[in-house]
């Protein structure tokens, strides 16, 4: 990762809005598919998925400043976004009583 | 009392890891320098004391207890060795060397397996006496 | 030389570190403070003993409360003295009014104890996770967001020292900033495994709060979404009163019928609700000693004794919350175990307080250089200063007002918070101030000697105003007090070791400065 001085700080903030935001909706959405996927009772899905968030957001936070092209690393991640958020959008729908 | 023990041993573990690297075995004098043997069955019989302790300490309190005293000791135990041997070398190690140099005159890898040895039998005869 | 990824890492690590170390550092404190909380209620109230009685001790204290209570009494739970958490014995129940009303007894003379209005120990270590002059809503947020930065300053901590286990033990003294730097490897990757566990667990315990998304996914929106959740999650049933008349038993004989069940685990509390009806229930339960026994109870019909069901342990994700709260919160722990969590609090408290200072000793010398640092630079140093002993100034004041002020002064609980923060804030003015002006190496010393000093007073308060000074404590072995004293005495040397040292060090700087040759050369230091 060269940190050339002007951009530094643009990059600092680039890598910590997809790391924050990015990596918030990327933990919630892939541990709201778990809840939904796991073979358990459902309040004990919801209570391992839940606790599954704080161990995927660290790990996306630091791969977003360990990544070397920003570019290919946002676009990779938004487009996970999205396809989690197709698939949670549908097994919120399939769950809802028709 | 099995916790003592378990501290005893853990203190004597984190000496051998400690003795066992260059670093810092090169300050003691009567240590035998760049014995990479000597080295790796220091570190070996360490981490092996140090499973010993915790596999005590996890059995005689229980598993969450056990792992609750594994992280306190450790942190208070390590410390307390790096800042012990920070300040008097040669006293810190004699802790751990002196007696198998009184019985054996030469710090080998039999002062390792003494101690292996002499923590076993202890503490087989602990947890078949309590 | 460090792979990029390792670099990259590291400066997340710096600056997730820095941040919010001063957030972290408060926490620490006051959490590490906090495993002694109940003793420091026993100490803040000092007019009021504290007792030791089982349950069969106290029942006749207690029959005589409930039978001047009378017939109005349909739910009342009870807890007996068989531990550090519960010092008296206590009775809650709902008056004639229905307003929730909780006495205080001696468990022997059935006496109603008042104890002097105090914030006590529970004050401080509730700061831990509630802070304090803010909704509670968002002390919980900012104390995630602290929470999520350490577990990143941990987890990149780790990634950086490849060669970690060569680092377990390097502690070079003397040479600054390496000195520093050493004693911060050293206090955090020996406190790896604790640390690894206090924030992983302090995450779980706010995490229904700073993670609700999911669960409202499954269980629907806004509260009754929660609701639903935790009523499901942690089993909450209230069984209502069915209007039937059935007499139930007598105390004793329930209490005996728990004896019996308990196979020997000392009764703790116990709870009566629908006294006089069919659906009388009578819960029980014991100690809290090993990590998954917080909530076990023994569930009885109270018109015949018989035993409704029995709550030990739990499943699944419930066990590994359960397991992992007890971790955290060490409500479990003996008192040996628990000196050592305090230990291996300070200790973390110590790394995160290296931490702060090794980022300003790390750049002291081309601040010397270019005369005094940016204002940044001189702004962190003077904050690290106000917070490194502002908060520990603070809580020797909060001891020494509880003895000082008033016991007739209303507010005298926020009174008591008031004059930590006061302290605090007086810390931070006088720390930030000198910084600026570039005096930071002086206000460094006085500061230090001030703490001392706070904290020399504290026992010198204790021995003017109650008759527990630390001799009567020895003789009368009432370790609370002789603990609260020694620590106080304890860390008051401490300061003035280090306020010492502080004094000589920047004392051969300034010499230093002084010999160095002319005006236009401004040597840096060989730090």
């Amino acid at each position: 990762m060269r940190l050339v001085f002007d951009s530094h700080k643009v990059e600092v903030m680039n890598r910590t809005l997809l790391a924050v935001i990015g990596g918030s909706a990327f933990s919630i959405l892939l541990c709201l598919c778990v809840s939904f996927l796991l073979p358990i009772e459902k309040m004990h899905a919801v209570a391992w998925s839940t606790i599954l968030v704080f161990i995927v957001f660290p790990a996306v936070v630091m791969w977003s400043f360990g990544v070397n092209n920003l570019k290919k690393a946002a676009s990779f991640l938004s487009f996970l976004i999205v396809f989690l958020g197709a698939i949670c959008w549908l097994l919120l729908d399939l769950g809802k009583p028709l | 009392m099995i916790i003592l023990l378990s501290m005893l041993i853990m203190f004597h573990a984190l000496l051998f890891l400690l003795l066992a690297m260059p670093k810092y075995n090169k300050q003691i004098s009567v240590f035998p320098k760049r014995d990479k043997k000597l080295e790796s069955n220091f570190r070996h019989v360490g981490y092996v004391l140090l499973v010993i302790c915790i596999a005590l300490l996890i059995v005689d309190n229980g598993v969450g207890v056990g792992i609750a005293l594994v992280c306190g000791l450790l942190t208070f135990l390590g410390s307390l060795v790096s800042v012990m041997f920070t300040f008097n070398q040669t006293n810190t190690a004699a802790s751990l060397i002196w007696l198998p140099k009184k019985i054996f005159g030469v710090i080998s890898s039999s002062s390792a397996y003494f101690y292996l040895v002499g923590y076993g039998v202890l503490v087989t005869s602990f947890t078949l006496f309590f | 030389m460090k792979s990029a990824f390792r670099q990259s890492m590291a400066w997340l690590h710096t600056w997730v570190g820095l941040l919010l170390s001063w957030v972290l550092f408060f926490i620490f404190l006051t959490g590490t403070v906090g495993y002694f909380d109940d003793e420091l209620d026993d100490w803040m109230t000092p007019q009021t003993p504290t007792f030791s009685a089982t349950a069969d001790d106290s029942l006749p204290v207690l029959e005589q409360f409930l039978a001047t209570k009378g017939a109005d009494l349909k739910n009342y739970s009870v807890s007996f003295p068989v531990d550090r958490t519960q010092p008296f014995l206590t009775i809650s129940y709902r008056d004639a009014d229905s307003k929730r009303q909780r006495i205080k007894l001696n468990p022997y003379t059935g006496e109603e104890l008042t104890p002097r209005a105090t914030a006590g120990g529970q004050t401080l270590y509730r700061m831990h996770y509630r802070l304090r002059y803010m909704p509670t809503k968002i002390a919980y947020y900012i104390v995630g967001v602290a929470t999520m930065f350490m577990f990143l300053a941990l987890i990149t901590g780790v990634v950086i020292h490849k060669k970690i286990f060569k680092e377990f033990f390097t502690f070079r003294r003397g040479k600054k900033p390496t000195a520093w730097l050493d004693g911060h490897n050293l206090m955090s990757v020996m406190s790896l495994p604790f640390h690894f566990m206090i924030t992983f667990t302090g995450f779980l315990l706010l995490l229904y709060t700073l993670m609700p998304l999911i669960m409202n996914a499954h269980y629907g929106e806004g509260k009754e979404g929660r609701d639903a959740f935790f009523k499901e999650y942690f089993s909450r049933t209230n069984v209502k009163a069915s209007g039937i008349h059935e007499p139930s038993l007598e105390l004793k004989t329930l209490l005996e019928r728990a004896d019996a069940e308990m196979a020997g685990k000392p009764l703790a509390w116990l709870s009566v609700a629908n006294v006089g009806d069919k659906n009388s229930i009578f819960e029980a339960g014991s100690i809290h000693k090993n990590l998954s026994d917080s909530r076990d109870k023994w569930v009885f019909d109270a018109n015949n004794g018989e035993l409704i069901k029995v709550q030990i342990g739990h499943e699944s994700s419930k066990s590994f919350y359960y397991v992992l709260r007890s971790l955290h919160e060490g409500l479990f722990a003996s008192t040996p175990l628990r000196w050592l969590y305090f230990l291996t609090g300070l200790l973390g408290t110590g790394m995160i307080a290296s931490g702060m200072v090794l980022w300003t000793v790390k750049r002291r010398t081309k601040a010397i250089k270019s005369g005094g640092g940016s204002f940044g630079y001189r702004f962190t140093e003077g904050l690290n200063l106000a917070c490194l002993l502002g908060l520990p100034a603070g809580i020797a004041m909060y001891l020494i007002a509880n003895r000082v002020l008033p016991l007739e002064l209303s507010e005298r609980t926020l009174w008591e918070v008031n004059s930590l923060f006061i302290t605090f804030s007086a810390f931070i003015l006088v720390a930030v101030a000198k910084a600026i002006a570039k005096k930071a190496d002086s206000a460094w010393v006085s500061l230090t000697f001030l703490t001392g000093f706070l904290y020399v007073l504290v026992p010198i308060v204790n021995a003017i105003t109650t008759e527990h000074n630390l001799l009567l404590s020895v003789l009368n072995q009432n370790w609370v007090f002789v603990g609260v004293d020694a620590v106080c005495i304890t860390v008051a040397m401490a300061c003035f070791v280090l306020g010492n040292y502080l004094n000589k060090i920047f004392n051969v700087k300034v010499n230093q400065q002084e010999h160095s040759a002319g005006p236009d050369f401004k040597r840096g230091h060989a730090s």
